[in-house]
């Protein structure tokens, strides 16, 4: 092992000819960038023992290439890197522009930056190796990867876009005092397997500043954790801190979600940024309560709603700064007592600023909008959670309701003849009890999601919506009135009720899955008779996914459209509808059985329907109810119709069955004519 | 006995032409003889005219679809944390 010097002509590190010596380092040496040393670039992958640049002033160029250093033994002065003020660092690649640590000496050797910026530093000892900061770390864009080994942080302050150290290796993480500040938009913190990791947490302080930021804490036990990053910051994990601070921004779609139940032994802080712009504390699971185990803990919340927390010991916070809001599901919180909020003045205005009863509405507040508003009014819900009932009635003056903001609904919502709607943003209702709809008339032109846990939502009048439909928890009710959306979807493994009931759901998308219960599990859909139609006749693919479930109607109501339509799941139906009058494709998921009582599909001369499956393999369709199946027009393949002398496909059609996997029970004649005297089937022939 | 108030609705449920909908009235209002028929050809006429001019698919933005990518992203990271714990 030897000290090698960089030369004084600059040039690449790979040069043996610029090292003192006429060899460039190995990885049992220390490379010395040293005052006479020239610039160096690490043009490949290089290795070294330990890089000691003290009273180095040119410039280390780092290429895209790995720096590695360490072997066996401590480098010199028991120094892994030392970087310092007075040189210059540039890298080409904040990711690949890296230095790994791979000593496996159980010396622990230092690493100092002199205020310049790493890009991603790993740690990978494959035994034993150990580091400590001497001054601040700095990977500001990078990651700092604790592969192995033992890392001691030593009260410095450490500015990274994010950590991980998510394996099973044997390694021991040591933060002091640090002040360690991750800014990554996504998991900044990662220690979600925590097999064989030891972290001793001292006093430190991790910021995760990163909007929506996860930390994966692994259920390891922490000093300080703040969130002070706008959107949705997440922690998994079941951790323990002694203080866990969420600080919010000044936006209004402030959370803190929380994945896994929390202890907190000393101060919880919950800063909403101000009455307008809250936090909500919510587990990431409607309906699944998150406990955050609170004894002997301070808390200090302002500004602040929650969604599904049960706190261990009991809080009253009915009177803290900026009320606090009960948005369903919580226990152990004693909430700001709710009270009617209704609109003040005869005009319009933001849900946020506009004078209310006494406050800008919280979730369990009932709102109430009945103003005698002059001409040409609008109410903008600019709110997150617009409240708990919202009722138009006694409105006058044509008032517009205008969405600016993505909105949860706490209970019912009523509109009148004698108002508008507009803006595309979603409103999603998740009161817990039974609440209802009604529509007035109005076209509603945000998405409706209904996610109401426990809860039912019940359709007063037709629903006429030009955007979307999701339902996703609790019992959506359409109570025998029409609905209209673009699409409507029921897929998920919540525990939901959909009664479409005798009416007619229309459907107006025109491309992707229209209607979709393709996940069905924990879901009761009733039908009934009624129909879910498809009406686009543009020329795209359309695709109902049933999801195995009993329908009443389907109707492919589609004009001229050329587009196909596939549909998925092997469900059931009163009557199978296409009555589309251009050539198209009905393509069967192959290995699916479609059982219906009717099906009517016949298309006309020149413009045959095509009954196919997705694959070269069949599909099955059966007929309930006994009778026979009368077609015309179609272009059959990969079709097994059952049962025998049922399925007649008409004079006109194509047989198309014995191309590739053979389907079979279609008859390609017109039903045979039943007038006045009686047939019957005797050993095939009917006589 | 507790100050109770109520309000009366009158419902007038109906189908026209495959639109199952309802109309409701106030007390006063029923009183003053509304002609349900042209309100509910009103209702019919509304429906009708949002089925035969359905909304335009807009193209996201480029800023939605790095909002969803981000998205995207922060579930693939959910999972390949929840992979690393395997």
């Amino acid at each position: 092992m030897a000290a090698i010097t960089f030369d004084t002509v600059a040039g690449n590190w790979n040069d043996d000819t610029k090292w003192v010596g006429g060899v460039k380092p190995t990885a049992a040496d220390d490379a010395i960038l040293a005052s006479t040393s020239a610039a160096c670039t690490i043009d490949a992958a290089s290795v070294a023992r330990s890089l000691d640049c003290n009273g180095y002033t040119n410039i280390l160029t780092h290429n895209a290439f790995t720096l590695t250093l360490g072997d066996a033994t401590a480098g010199a002065g028991n120094i892994a890197l030392r970087l310092v003020a007075g040189m210059t660092y540039t890298k080409s690649s904040t990711t690949t522009s890296a230095i790994t640590f791979i000593s496996t000496s159980a010396t622990q050797q230092t690493i100092t930056l002199g205020g310049k910026v790493l890009g991603n530093t790993t740690f990978n000892a494959s035994s034993n190796g150990s580091w400590s900061f001497s001054d601040a770390f700095s990977a500001s864009a990078a990651i700092l990867d604790l592969a192995k080994g033992t890392l001691n942080t030593n009260g410095q302050t450490v500015t990274i876009s994010s950590f991980t150290s998510s394996n099973s290796a044997v390694r021991a993480l040591t933060l002091g005092a640090s002040a360690i500040t991750c800014s990554l938009v996504g998991v900044a913190w990662n220690i979600a397997t925590t097999t064989n990791m030891t972290l001793t947490a001292n006093t430190s302080t991790i910021t995760l500043s990163g909007s929506g930021a996860t930390f994966g804490g692994g259920g390891l036990t922490y000093n300080n954790l703040v969130l002070n990053g706008a959107g949705s910051p997440a922690i998994s994990g079941t951790n323990t801190f002694a203080n866990l601070t969420r600080t919010g921004t000044a936006t209004k779609t402030n959370e803190l979600s929380l994945n896994a139940d929390q202890t907190v032994t000393g101060t919880l802080t919950l800063t909403g940024n101000s009455v307008t712009n809250r936090i909500l504390v919510r587990s990431n699971t409607l309906g699944t309560a998150r406990t955050i185990t609170n004894t002997g803990a301070t808390m200090t919340w302002s500004n602040v709603d929650f969604r599904d927390i049960t706190l261990g010991t009991a809080f009253d916070a009915s009177a803290i700064t900026g009320n606090s809001g009960d948005a369903l599901g919580n226990t152990g919180i004693t909430f700001t007592t709710a009270a009617t909020q209704t609109w003040g003045g005869t005009l319009g205005g933001n849900w946020s600023t506009n004078l209310w009863t006494s406050r800008v509405p919280l979730p369990q507040d009932d709102v109430v909008i009945s103003s005698a508003f002059s001409f040409g009014q609008t109410v903008t819900l600019d709110m997150p959670r617009a409240g708990k009932s919202i009722d138009w009635t006694g409105a006058t003056g044509t008032p517009a309701w205008a969405k600016t903001t993505n909105t949860t609904v706490y209970g019912s919502v009523t509109m009148i003849a004698g108002m508008t709607n507009s803006g595309a943003n979603s409103v999603t209702m998740e009161g817990r009890s039974p609440f209802t709809w009604t529509s007035a008339g109005q076209t509603f032109t945000s998405s409706l999601t209904v996610a109401m846990f426990g809860g039912t939502l019940t359709m007063q009048d037709a629903f006429l919506s030009s955007s979307t439909g999701t339902h996703t928890n609790g019992t959506l009710d359409f109570n025998n009135f029409s609905s209209t959306f673009t699409t409507f979807s029921t897929s998920s493994s919540n525990t939901r009720t959909l009664t479409l009931g005798s009416a007619t759901m229309t459907l107006t998308a025109s491309n992707g899955i229209i209607y979709n219960s393709g996940t069905t599990t924990g879901l009761t859909l009733t039908s009934t008779t009624g129909t879910i139609k498809f009406t686009s006749t543009a020329n795209n693919n359309a695709t109902f996914s049933g999801g195995g479930k009993t329908y009443g109607n389907v109707w492919f109501s589609r004009g001229a459209s050329t587009g196909s339509i596939t549909i998925q799941g092997s469900n059931t139906f009163i009557d199978f509808k296409d009555d589309g009058s251009a050539a198209h494709s009905i393509l069967f998921t192959a290995g699916t059985t479609q059982t219906v009582s009717t099906f009517t599909v016949s298309g006309t001369a020149g413009n045959l329907i095509t009954i196919n499956s997705t694959t070269t393999a069949t599909h099955a369709l059966t007929k309930a109810g006994g009778g026979t199946i009368s077609s015309d027009y179609l272009n059959i393949q990969h079709s097994v119709a059952t049962p025998a002398t049922t399925w007649y496909a008409g004079a006109n059609s194509t047989d198309n069955q014995a191309v590739a996997t053979a389907g079979s029970g279609w008859i390609f004649t017109a039903p045979p004519v039943v007038g006045g005297v009686i047939r019957r089937t005797i050993h095939g022939i009917i006589r | 006995m507790p100050n109770i108030t109520y309000d009366i609705k009158i419902q007038v449920r109906f189908e026209k032409d495959g639109l199952n909908d309802a109309l409701y009235f106030t007390e006063q209002e029923w009183a003053n003889n509304p002609d349900v028929e042209k309100l509910k050809q009103e209702r019919y006429d509304n429906w009708q005219f949002a089925l035969k001019n359905p909304p335009v698919p807009v193209e996201p933005t480029k800023e939605e679809l790095e909002v969803w990518k981000a998205d995207l992203q922060k579930q693939i990271d959910e999972v390949q944390s929840k992979i690393d714990k395997k």
